[in-house]
Parts: structure tokens; sequence; C-alpha cells
């Protein structure tokens, strides 16, 4: 079987584990426009950190394609023709393919912004590259502003703390992470930054730019030597939406992870796919919903008929040491504890978990995360023990004999 | 493969097997020197539900969730079906602990992912926490 695959981030990473699961000998072929090995994108604010090297950033090691027996070609797709089955790319030559894979992912959105032509020292903060760039770019005396303050923002702003501390940080909403959480634990982030001397301006907007310097929507002038872009991705849906595919924000796919296009899938940050919590289909754009919906593609491009319906949002991180982890949607009653540094709200409606957002303490989160990925109702749980420290005693005595005592 | 299972009605809430893990992964020859006034962070953990106690550590699942979720490549299975940890690689993202449905990862004082290999890449090379369980709540067999 003929496999042809289009991305080469997470999801096509999914994808292959899952074809080489089910079909050891396929013929795979990835096409990615990057020029690189396989790597981990939200490892290039820990690489700016010194967490994490520049050859560990291709995280599953750089001869993952070459051990999988994958063929890499780095040429852009341009054109999919469903009737023949053959992709186009770049070099005007024609693949054929059995099943394909669609997993463009997204791109950094960038509205236009009157002089941000003349801006010299800009960047996204979205590829290796941009890291590298980065890296290159400052230095101890640099002044760094950073336009959006949301996860790929403040990670950024952290990256580049350890080479700079003259940060700004500036958001048209008025708290940091303003998707990722809620106004309060945008608060205690927001005090985290500032312990750090970096500065936030928010419910603000860049007007216009100069060479060095940013006119904002208050007509205040901010002085830079780098700018980076951080104001969220968009998906990306050519050529498959071309050719055809059904699309809404992304590229619609169904809970095998099956476009609307015959023998084509999609998952990962272009897809739009079904959300455990909301029931309904979403863009999710995250590392376990672009792999995992990648590994059940693949299954299913050879020959499985898995379907997906686990899938909710997750963040877990750090800022300045202080950690984050987020599951799920903030909709439902509130259930709010605090304790010294540590804070924690789960939400409730219809007797399921419908999330949470743990800071500091985040121990044993998967127990919670379990619980609202598969929709267990909490009329079978110890919500007592649920909603202090969570446990696997949170489950009936019988349950947990069965998870403890099979192998799983 | 081997795999450690608990069997709750046995277990006395002791926390010997805390002890002996956090023992066996020192990489200290003496019990007293390796636990006291040290950070205490075991890779089994006791946990009390009303009127039990039971020891949990990682259930080397077939199909490793927290594996799929580790943006670092820190984890992974190894050929033995050991899913293992390369703390060079962690980033300390907390998206294992975030995952994984047994709450038996955690991230240590160093700041990186902290989980059971089964003693196997310690000086004791078989689990330690079965060996010094006092009632058998804890085995280590192929089912």
């Amino acid at each position: 079987m003929k496999y042809v695959l289009i991305g080469g981030s997470i999801a096509c990473y999914g994808a292959i584990i899952g074809i080489k699961s089910l079909d050891k000998n396929a013929d795979i072929t990835v096409f990615g426009d990057e020029n690189s090995p396989l790597y981990s994108r939200p490892l290039i604010s820990y690489f700016l950190e010194g967490k994490t090297s520049k050859e560990n950033l291709a995280f599953r090691g750089a001869d993952f394609y070459c051990k999988n027996g994958v063929n890499n070609l780095s040429y852009k797709i341009t054109a999919i023709n469903p009737e023949l089955k053959t992709v186009k790319a770049e070099n005007g030559k024609n693949y054929p393919y059995d099943k394909l894979f669609f997993g463009t992912g997204s791109r950094p959105f960038v509205p236009p912004i009157q002089g941000l032509e003349k801006v010299k020292n800009k960047t996204c903060f979205y590829t290796a590259d941009d890291a590298f760039r980065l890296k290159k770019t400052l230095n101890a005396d640099s002044r760094l502003l950073i336009v959006g303050a949301g996860l790929i923002g403040l990670k950024c702003a952290e990256g580049c703390y350890h080479i700079t501390k003259n940060i700004t940080v500036i958001d048209l909403q008025t708290r940091v992470l303003p998707t990722a959480t809620t106004p309060k634990v945008a608060r205690i982030l927001e005090n985290v930054l500032t312990e750090k001397g970096i500065t936030q301006r928010l419910g603000v907007s860049v007007n216009s730019f100069e060479e060095n310097s940013a006119v904002l929507s208050t007509g205040e002038k901010i002085p830079f030597d780098v700018v980076v872009l951080a104001m969220g991705v968009r998906p990306v849906t050519e050529p498959l939406a071309s050719a055809g595919a059904l699309t809404s924000r992304g590229i619609i796919v169904d809970e095998y992870m099956r476009t609307s296009v015959p023998d084509v899938f999609s998952a990962g940050d272009c897809a739009e796919s079904y959300d455990a919590v909301s029931g309904e289909k979403r863009l999710l754009q995250l590392f376990p919903s672009a792999y995992n919906g990648g590994l059940i593609a693949g299954k299913n491009m050879a020959g499985a008929n898995e379907s997906f319906l686990t899938d909710v949002a997750l963040n877990s991180t750090s800022f300045f040491g202080l950690r984050f982890t987020s599951c799920g949607s903030y909709d439902g009653e509130l259930i709010e504890t605090e304790n010294g540094t540590d804070y924690k709200a789960l939400y409730i409606k219809n007797g399921l978990l419908n999330g949470y957002i743990l800071v500091g303490n985040t121990d044993c989160a998967g127990i919670y995360t379990n619980i609202i990925s598969h929709r267990i109702p909490l009329k079978d749980t110890d919500n007592k023990l649920l909603f202090g420290s969570p446990s696997l005693a949170v489950y009936d005595v019988a349950t947990r004999n069965k998870l403890l005592s099979e192998k799983v | 493969m081997k795999r450690i299972y608990v069997n709750e009605k046995w277990c006395l809430g002791c926390h010997l097997c805390e002890y002996f893990c956090v023992y066996a992964n020192s990489g200290i020859s003496d019990m007293t020197e390796a636990i006291k006034n040290k950070p205490f962070v075991p890779r089994v953990n006791v946990e009390c539900a009303e009127n039990s106690t039971f020891a949990v550590n990682c259930r080397q699942c077939e199909n490793p969730i927290c594996v799929s979720a580790c943006i670092s490549g820190a984890l992974s299975k190894n050929d033995d079906g050991i899913i293992t940890v390369d703390k060079s690689k962690c980033v300390g993202c907390g998206s294992c602990v975030m995952v994984c449905p047994f709450g038996a990862i955690s991230v240590d004082g160093n700041g990186v992912a902290n989980k059971c290999e089964l003693c196997f890449s310690n000086s004791f090379g078989s689990p330690l926490c079965v060996t010094h369980c006092p009632n058998n709540a804890i085995v280590f067999e192929e089912r």
C-alpha cells in the first residue's frame, strides 16, 4: 500500500506510528516544507531556555524517518487530485497514493499592521528556525517586544528571559492567556511575570510600527530591538480545500479521522475533530490531539476501523517554575480550592466533570483528565476525594481491583 | 512481560514500598543515608480510600498515553516493554502527569518526570517494592 503524508510534524508522526503498527511493509512518503527532521515544536521555548539541546528538538531521534523506512521529501504540495489519486509537488511531479494523510498543521496569523515591513528584526515563534533566529539576534541588552500574550507569547518570553531581561508583552485582551485560562488564573500568572520584571501591556494593540518602535492604540510608543509576532495560528487547509474537502475553520473530519474526500484522512492543527466535552467538532490545535488523531488516522489508513472520541483540550507547562495544567472546558459550576500558592478550579455540569485548571500542585492531574475525556459520571466517583486530592481511590473498590490486577 | 499487580485486600498501608522505592532509586547503598533528610519522591504511592489503602505505580501500559503525550521524547517504551524516562531529555512540562489515568507519574525535585521502571535500571534489577512488601500485596508476575 502506498501512503502519502503531507505535513511532517506531530500529526504525521502519529500517522506513521499508526500505519506501521498494522502495515509493517508500508510504502510511506512524507512531504514537508521545513527541510528538517521530525521535531517537536513545543520544545522551542525550552531550547531557548537551555533546557533542551538543538539535537534533542528531534525528539524521536534524527533518524526517525530512516528507522521507519519513511521517504521524506522536502517539497511543498501544490495540488491534490482525488480522481487520479495523485498529489502534485512544487517540482512539477505527480506522486500517486492509495491513502493520503493531510497534516499540514497551522501557520502563524499575522494581521496587516501599518509599517510592519520597516521592522528588520521580527519573527514569529512557531518553528525551530524562528527559535534559532531569536537566539542569534538577541543579546543581553536587547529590548524584546512580544505581541500576543497567549501560550506561545508567554513561553517565548520565558525562553528569551535567559538571554535578555528587557521584555514587554502586549495583548489586545485585558489579560494574559485569554483563551487558555480564566481571569483569576491570569492574575496569578501576571504576578509571576511582574516579579520577573516582564512588562505587560494588556488591553492594547499595535497601531503601527516604525523600524525600532511600536505605536500602541493608546498613542504610547514602545521602543524595541526585536519583535516577536505571537497572535495565534490559523489552520492550513490548502490544497485539500481546493480539491473539494469540506471545511469550516479547518478540514472537517469524522470520528475515524476521514475527510469528506475518499481515502484522504486528516488530523492535527489543520483539522476540526470531535471534542469529547462539547460533543462538537472543534479545532483543538494541541500536541496530544495531533498525535492521537494522527495515530488513529494512520491505523484506519492501514485498514483498522477505530474511532477517536476521547479528545479534549489539554495544556501542561510551567511559567518560571510555576506549574500550570488545564483540561476541557471551563463551563459549569465552579469548585475552587486555594492553598498557599496552589490553585485548583473544577468545572461541573450535568453530573460530569467538564474541565479543570491546576496551578502549582498538578499531582495526579491525569485522574481528572481521564474522568473528563471518558465522560465518567460523577455519581460513580467519591467526590469528596475527587474534589480534594485525586487518586485511584476516587473509584469504587471493584473498579480499582480491576485496574490494578489486569494488564492494561 | 512481567508487570506489577496490586491486591488491595492484602495492603496494610505500611508505606514500606515507598521507602524501598526511594532507596532502590537513590544509588546510595545505605538506606538511612538514602532517605533521611532527603526529598522523598517515591515512584510508588500508597493511596488512601475510605477504610482501605493500596499501592499504585506505573502499570507499564501496552499503549502508554504518557509516551504519546510526551513533547520531549524523554518517555519511551523499551524493547522489554518498560516505559522509561530519559531524564536528560525531559523538560518538565508535566504532560505525562496530565494524562496518566493512574496518577502514577510525578515531577521530581529536579523538575523532571519520575516513574517506576521496575527497578530494571538500578542496582537491584527487580522491583524492591515487591520484595519488601510484608504481606504480598504487591506482586511481580506475568498475567
